[in-house]
């Protein structure tokens, strides 16, 4: 492919109404193609707590909406298999609640009560994961909006032919 | 309509105009199997945990290709320390070489005679790229890594 086939390829799409997909082959052409890509952040233990750190790229999204749902999804699901207590010195590193305000919405959230969410010393003790594995990807989605941590991000990225 | 349904429909347009190799593009990215390049950094400490090291993919894998020899020549050249090579160094990679295997290699590759010393192989600074891209090779050292990903619409 070069550029000039490229430009001309995107004005047929013009012409037959294709324009989103003219835009992309202009663009290519053009080296302005952008696109968004998915990260997915590696965890390390400092022998205190885990620190989120960079990681590798998982998927590349044409569309940011897409590729932003698609991390805050894997985030959520992300939730399920860690004790996010452990990704901070403080409550206030891993959320801006408070402990009982964390702790009431989550139990609102899975409809638990009983639910509860290791405190105070508590916090560090446990390295299991703290939320139910029968928890929906919708609950998780609320339950992970409750914390800072990110365990996926976006990121924007230029496309080379 | 949907990204997926527009870019298969102008990929049908486009191939009945003879753009053959757009029409298959479009074709790939409306069924998410197009296949891009992306160039990572391996976090050596970590082992399998990747850095990332850039933030351009690339369609073209060859291209890819070219853009880590320029990384990896780059890195070797600005990093003096990298300049040296420990005999750790080639076999964190998994190779079994002997000191005099490495130098006699790096010799040869440098046309001057490369000393083991203090642990370490001193590569002259008036090396070319290519023999630097040679030695690196041969070492199983990579700076910059490629990881294949799909494109999504």
């Amino acid at each position: 492919m070069d550029t000039d086939s490229l430009k001309v390829s995107a004005d047929a799409c013009e012409e037959s109404g294709n324009n989103h997909a003219a835009k992309l082959l202009r663009e290519l052409s053009d080296g302005k193609a952008t696109a968004y890509l998915v990260i997915e952040k590696q965890s390390e233990y400092n022998d205190e707590i885990f620190e989120v750190i960079d990681g590798a790229p998982q998927k590349l999204f044409l569309d940011r909406k897409e590729a932003v749902a698609y991390a805050k999804l894997q985030n959520a699901r992300q939730y399920k298999l860690v004790n996010p207590m452990l990704f901070g010195y403080e409550l206030s590193e891993i959320t801006d609640l408070s402990e009982l305000e964390l702790a009431t919405r989550v139990r609102k959230i899975l409809g638990d009560e009983n639910f509860g969410i290791p405190n105070g010393e508590d916090m560090w003790d446990n390295y299991e994961p703290i939320f139910p594995k029968k928890a929906t990807d919708e609950q998780m989605l609320k339950i992970a909006s409750l914390f800072k941590i990110e365990f996926f991000e976006v990121i924007k990225t230029k496309v080379a032919l | 309509m949907k990204l997926s349904e527009e870019f298969s429909q102008s990929s049908k347009v486009l191939s009945s105009k003879g753009f053959t190799n757009e029409a298959k593009l479009l074709a790939k990215i409306a069924q998410s199997k197009l296949e891009v390049f992306v160039l990572v950094t391996p976090q050596m400490e970590m082992g399998a945990a990747l850095y990332r090291s850039s933030e351009s993919v690339f369609l073209d894998k060859s291209k890819a290709q070219e853009v880590i020899a320029e990384a990896t020549v780059k890195i070797m050249r600005d990093n003096k320390d990298y300049l040296y090579y420990s005999l750790e160094d080639a076999n964190s990679n998994h190779k079994e070489y002997s000191s005099s295997e490495v130098s006699k290699k790096a010799s040869a590759i440098f046309g001057v005679k490369i000393q083991f010393a203090s642990n370490k192989f001193k590569l002259p600074k008036e090396a070319t790229d290519e023999q630097l891209i040679e030695f690196a090779e041969y070492l199983g050292y990579q700076p910059v890594e490629l990881k294949k990903i799909k494109l999504e619409v």
